[in-house]
């Protein structure tokens, strides 16, 4: 097809579809103002940003907040925290709701199952703030459930919030009871559609629990474990602002501050906006190509991926 | 055909489903019990929270704790403030979604291509926190309620389900319609708003959720305690201890009285509401697998 007649039919549907692009045009300027403007704002990581002269008066310094950035000791105990914590939550945080699902496949009861599923897929919806308020509760040194409960049994009453050896812990423990009920439901539900014949004829086959487990659930759910892992994976540089933000007080900073809370306390109480968006620059751009990346590889691997 | 049995079990089998069981109990456990025990607590009597006598079910029953929180003026306005975002912002949330799916699900839209690139683009390449926050400064919305609602308007992820639910509408339909003489509105009112239903009331939840519960932004947006939401409210009280200045009780009275253990209890369990009385639809869409087969496909 010639480009004039490539030009015309297209500007056929144009006319004939106007009502659909104006539609969906009106909301791409939505997505102009608050998405792609603040993409185009992340230069300000190249300049030497001051608010009072503004995005155009303030000079291009190139890398310079990036080298200063790896130069800063805060900044890279930040970034220490950051992949520490990240690791433990993908390393344990990850497999436990497949551990979840794989044990809930095995409940003879529906009842019983059904049960535990309502109870634990809840405290997802919970907002962080919601959830840190219960475990100010639970874990306070005085009058905390756990606290009262240790000191019952003859121990002594330790302030979690406040220890450098507890935090990380807590971090990852928090997360697990929060959110591992919701992933279990996704799994469950990817269980589901496998085939219950590749059960029986595992039976017949004298497959025993455990070589079912191995052989027909858990490759039930591999596409979806693989799907949610790169997502996952994307977000290494994320450890989650909201739960470190309630959490967290300067007295555990040096296991505790990860990017995300430093970024906040530097950039907008601090005004190094320069200095912050470069932070964010980089974070934004190691979760791109950890996607990517991982996609790539994954789907080589396992032929399943986002897309 | 065989079934499987409990007493046809190997012994390492059974051993293993026991543990399973007994395994499932204890998460279940250790997942609810701060909640029954923070509920518990909203209705003691400061002192014997203090005392650490309350476990599983309220000491000595009160109301007390309730009635001083919602004379708290600081409290009640945290309230409001959290309803007003939920209820306009799901409601611009799913305007916009809806404005943008429905195109986008249609074949026949002009540079369909370049519009989904647009918004798929922005899925895998999050914006920064930094620039952000100096577009929402520049459009002086800082302080503002409608700082937690215009920036938030389309949850990209969302948006992808409505526009993969309106895939599954065959294109068939509307070309009949249209051949029948319907307009545009008469085919996105009579035929995609009605047939979209449940999809709507699916994504309106989640967005419902994520509205009540909005935070980061509140925190990074919102500067003045008057606007504060209940979420931000809260975390005055727990790292603040607002309310010991807001609501001095004599150590006297604390045998009936509320206190600061108590408040934040029960302004935790009241906070908590709205989630819990969605949560049986919430259950309801999730096994109706709209949002779950979205994330497969």
């Amino acid at each position: 097809m010639s480009i004039v007649s490539r030009l015309d039919s297209f500007r056929k549907q144009f006319v004939k579809n106007k009502f659909l692009f104006f539609m969906a045009l009106a909301i791409m300027v939505w997505y102009v103002i608050f998405r792609y403007i603040p993409y185009y704002w992340n230069l300000i990581a190249f300049k030497e940003f001051s608010y009072a002269k503004g995005f155009w008066g303030s000079p291009w310094i190139g890398f310079g907040n990036f080298k200063a950035l790896f130069q800063d000791a805060l900044f890279l105990r930040v970034l220490r925290n950051t992949l520490v914590i990240s690791a433990l939550k993908i390393g344990i945080g990850f497999p436990f709701p497949i551990l979840l699902a794989l044990f809930l496949n095995e409940v003879f009861s529906r009842t019983y199952r059904k049960t535990i599923q309502t109870i634990t897929f809840i405290p997802f919806f919970i907002s962080w703030v919601i959830y840190a308020s219960i475990m100010y509760a639970i874990l306070s040194p005085s009058v905390g459930m756990l606290n009262v409960l240790i000191e019952k049994l003859g121990g002594k009453g330790i302030y979690f919030l406040a220890s450098e050896a507890w935090f990380r812990p807590l971090l990852v423990a928090s997360e697990i009871t929060k959110n591992s009920g919701y992933f279990a439901v996704i799994y469950m539900a990817a269980l589901a559609g496998v085939d219950q014949e590749i059960y029986e004829a595992a039976i017949c086959d004298g497959a025993n629990l455990f070589q079912r487990i191995w052989h027909v659930t858990l490759p039930g759910i591999a596409s979806v474990i693989t799907i949610l892992f790169i997502l996952r994976l994307g977000q290494l540089l994320t450890v989650g602002f909201e739960q470190v933000y309630i959490l967290y007080s300067p007295m555990v900073y040096d296991v505790g501050d990860v990017i995300e809370t430093f970024n906040y306390r530097q950039g907008i109480l601090g005004g190094r906006f320069a200095y912050t968006t470069a932070i964010g620059l980089f974070k934004s751009a190691i979760g791109f190509v950890l996607v990517l990346g991982s996609n790539a590889v994954l789907k080589k691997l396992t032929e399943y991926g986002l897309w | 055909m065989p079934t499987l049995r409990f007493k046809n079990y190997r012994i390492s089998e059974k051993i293993f489903v026991v543990f399973v069981y007994i395994f499932l109990f204890v998460f279940a456990a250790i997942c609810i019990f701060p909640f029954l025990n923070v509920f518990a607590r909203s209705f003691s009597p400061e002192f014997y929270i203090q005392q650490g006598q309350v476990w599983l079910w309220p000491v000595k029953f009160t109301i007390n704790t309730y009635v001083k929180i919602f004379q708290a003026q600081g409290i009640v306005s945290g309230f409001k403030n959290s309803f007003f975002v939920a209820v306009v912002g799901t409601t611009v949330n799913l305007v916009m979604s809806f404005m943008i799916a429905y195109p986008l699900s249609r074949k026949r839209l002009p540079l369909r291509t370049v519009f989904t690139l647009v918004a798929v683009f922005t899925m895998l390449f999050p914006v920064g926190i930094i620039p952000f926050y100096l577009l929402v400064k520049k459009l002086g919305m800082i302080n503002s309620l409608w700082a937690l609602i215009w920036p938030y308007a389309i949850t990209t992820f969302n948006m992808i389900i409505i526009k993969n639910y309106f895939q599954t509408i065959p294109d068939s339909l509307e070309e009949s319609a249209f051949i029948d003489g319907a307009g545009e509105l008469t085919i996105l009112f009579r035929i995609f708003v009605p047939l979209s239903k449940p999809v709507i009331a699916a994504i309106g939840l989640f967005y419902l959720i994520f509205n009540w519960n909005i935070f980061m932004p509140a925190v990074f947006f919102l500067t003045s305690p008057r606007k504060y939401t209940i979420q931000v409210v809260l975390r005055d009280i727990l790292t603040q201890h607002m309310l010991e200045d807001q609501l001095p009780f004599e150590q006297s009275a604390m045998m009936s009285q509320a206190g600061p253990q108590g408040i934040q209890a029960a302004i935790t369990i009241v906070a908590m509401i709205p989630i819990l009385a969605i949560y049986p639809f919430i259950q309801k869409y999730f096994s109706r697998g709209i949002m779950i087969g979205s994330i497969k496909g």
